[in-house]
């Protein structure tokens, strides 16, 4: 907006330019008129000069009080009036007159609207009809310039002509290019703010995008925890019900076993597969209550070898399974609540062979044998700050879809399973002041590492 | 070891009382079940025992009032604690008191066992 105001009144300081300057020529004009006409004693010419330089202060004065168009037409109809008297009164300069008519039309094309233009152009044509036919059919007598129209007379009028033509033509070009120039400021302006907008509006999407995710991601967040908060009320109350059953039919296995020790083979292995059963309830139940109330442990400097063999003790790994320990040597102690990391590597390892499951068992001689392999370093990179412990399969790896939600608690992808090992994995792993990563590749295996912390902590 | 220690199982669960007292005696224990704070309290009055392997929550009182109110009674008396829940406050309270063991439900019969032979042997040279 402001800038076309803007473009409005420079076109208006434009005309006011060009018409005083044409004023002044005119009275310049007029000057040499009166000079001449005094030079040559003509009565007519000294009046006609004398009146035409007074009109001229009309559209001066219009073009002082900001009447621009109307002070142009005065001064074309001013310039027509006195070349047509001129042309009349002064017998053979009636060609110059028409040259006049041509730039009057030329300006008032280049400074007026273009219903002056069309009402010059008429004017002008019925000048030059006036002229052409006027002495033909006697209306009116023309009279030679007292001292007649010499070579240098004729020459001096034609060269103030051309001057004032090239005057019109260079006002001209220079409307013409600063209306371009104004042009291509516009559109490039145009198309730069278009292009803030574009910026602006795309900015603008992908911000209402975050927001939504974001806002997505907390309703998601609210109802798990909504989830997670009931689950946790519920873990209390039917975890400790439960445990008292399950001690119950493990106490009165035991009391079999121990009645019938010489009990036939099928019978013995009923008994361990009840035994068995009752661990695994037993292990939903832990992860329920750890989930929901995860302990403060009591953190000490244990051995990272020791922490894996009592894991392997406590989560054998099964028959078939290929086991490789690569752990290096002065390893320092890390500080850790050694069951609860206990728990958190036996996860691991416990989920790395059930990935395996179905693998051919390395006994069979296939090439693709289940293999597991647990490796302890130090991380180069945080040289002597963590220990890391690797915990490697073959088995049948996580899609990338899965492997996002792998920590969420209650996302599982066993069909005997609650969703609680790898979110309390986690928990207690970062409740021990570490962390735990997962790769994989899907067909091809799994990578979980545990970081360790190797000092007590700021103290 | 001429004579075999006695244990007495408090558990409001029935079945988990009966089922540890038929195994120890299996094993040659002296063990009464009984399933509440109160009978304990009762039955040790006419027999005494040398540990005392309770629940920690029972409707009547809980692990370590019974254990206050038996060590009255029988200051030498060695107390394990039962719990579904090892998170649970009591069992600091227990600590606190003296409490010798706490065994996570479901029992690891073997464990109890284990310390029951243990006791066995220093609780005679206690006397």
């Amino acid at each position: 907006m402001n800038i076309i105001a803007n473009s409005d009144h420079e076109d208006d300081r434009q005309l006011k330019r060009i018409l005083s300057t044409l004023i002044w020529i005119s009275w310049c004009g007029s000057f040499f008129g009166i000079i001449l006409s005094l030079y040559y004693r003509d009565v007519r010419l000294f009046a006609v000069v004398l009146a035409g330089s007074a009109l001229l202060g009309v559209p001066f004065v219009l073009l002082k009080r900001r009447h621009l168009h109307t002070s142009g037409m005065f001064l074309m109809l001013i310039m027509i009036g006195m070349t047509t008297f001129i042309a009349t009164v002064g017998q053979g300069i009636r060609d110059l007159a028409v040259f006049g008519y041509i730039i009057v039309i030329i300006f008032a094309g280049l400074a007026l609207n273009s219903s002056y233009f069309k009402l010059c152009v008429g004017l002008s044509l019925v000048a030059v009809c006036w002229l052409v036919f006027g002495e033909s059919f006697g209306w009116f007598v023309t009279t030679p310039f007292i001292g007649g129209v010499t070579n240098w007379f004729y020459l001096a009028g034609m060269t103030i002509i051309f001057l004032i033509a090239a005057l019109a033509v260079n006002l001209l070009s220079m409307n013409i290019r600063k209306s371009l120039e104004r042009e291509r400021a516009e559109v490039t302006r145009r198309e730069k703010v278009e292009e803030e907008i574009r910026q602006l509006n795309a900015e603008l999407e992908q911000r209402v995008e975050e927001r939504t995710r974001e806002l997505q991601g907390a309703q998601e967040q609210l109802v798990r925890q909504e989830k997670l908060a009931v689950l946790g009320q519920l873990a209390g109350g039917v975890g400790h019900e439960l445990r008292n059953p399950l001690s119950v039919i493990n106490s009165a296995m035991y009391y079999l076993k121990m009645v019938q020790p010489d009990a036939p083979a099928k019978i013995q292995d009923y008994h361990a597969k009840i035994e068995q059963e009752v661990r695994n309830a037993d292990k939903i139940i832990t992860d329920l209550l750890d989930f929901a109330r995860v302990k403060g442990g009591q953190q000490e400097q244990f051995p990272v070898d020791k922490l894996v063999h009592s894991t392997l003790v406590r989560f054998p790994v099964p028959v078939g399974v290929e086991l490789t320990l690569d752990l290096a040597e002065h390893l320092p102690m890390v500080f850790i609540d050694p069951r609860q990391m206990e728990q958190v590597l036996g996860n691991l390892v416990v989920n790395a062979c059930q990935a395996m499951a179905t693998q051919k068992s390395s006994a069979t001689g296939v090439k693709n044998c289940a293999q597991l392999a647990i490796i302890s370093d130090q991380s180069p990179v945080t040289s002597d700050q963590w220990v890391r412990i690797s915990v490697k399969d073959t088995g049948t790896g996580i899609s990338p879809e899965n492997m996002q939600r792998l920590f969420e608690p209650l996302f599982t992808t066993k069909a005997r399973g609650i969703g609680l090992g790898l979110a309390v994995s986690r928990k207690l792993t970062e409740a021990n002041g570490g962390r735990i990563e997962a790769e994989s590749e899907p067909g091809k295996g799994s990578t979980f590492t545990l970081w360790l912390p190797v000092n007590e902590g700021p103290l | 070891m001429s004579e075999s220690i006695s244990i007495l199982i408090v558990d409001d669960s029935q079945s988990i009382a009966s089922t540890l007292a038929d195994i120890l005696e299996l094993k040659g224990y002296t063990a009464h079940a009984v399933n509440s704070g109160t009978e304990a309290l009762q039955m040790l009055r006419t027999q005494p025992a040398d540990i005392l392997l309770t629940d920690i929550r029972m409707p009547d009182m809980n692990g370590v009032e019974l254990y206050r109110a038996a060590r009255k009674m029988l200051p030498k008396l060695v107390a394990l604690f039962m719990t579904a829940y090892s998170a649970d406050d009591i069992i600091q309270e227990g600590m606190a008191e003296g409490i010798k063991a706490v065994i996570t439900k479901p029992v690891d019969i073997d464990l109890l066992l284990s310390m029951c032979s243990a006791y066995q042997y220093i609780l005679p040279q206690a006397d």
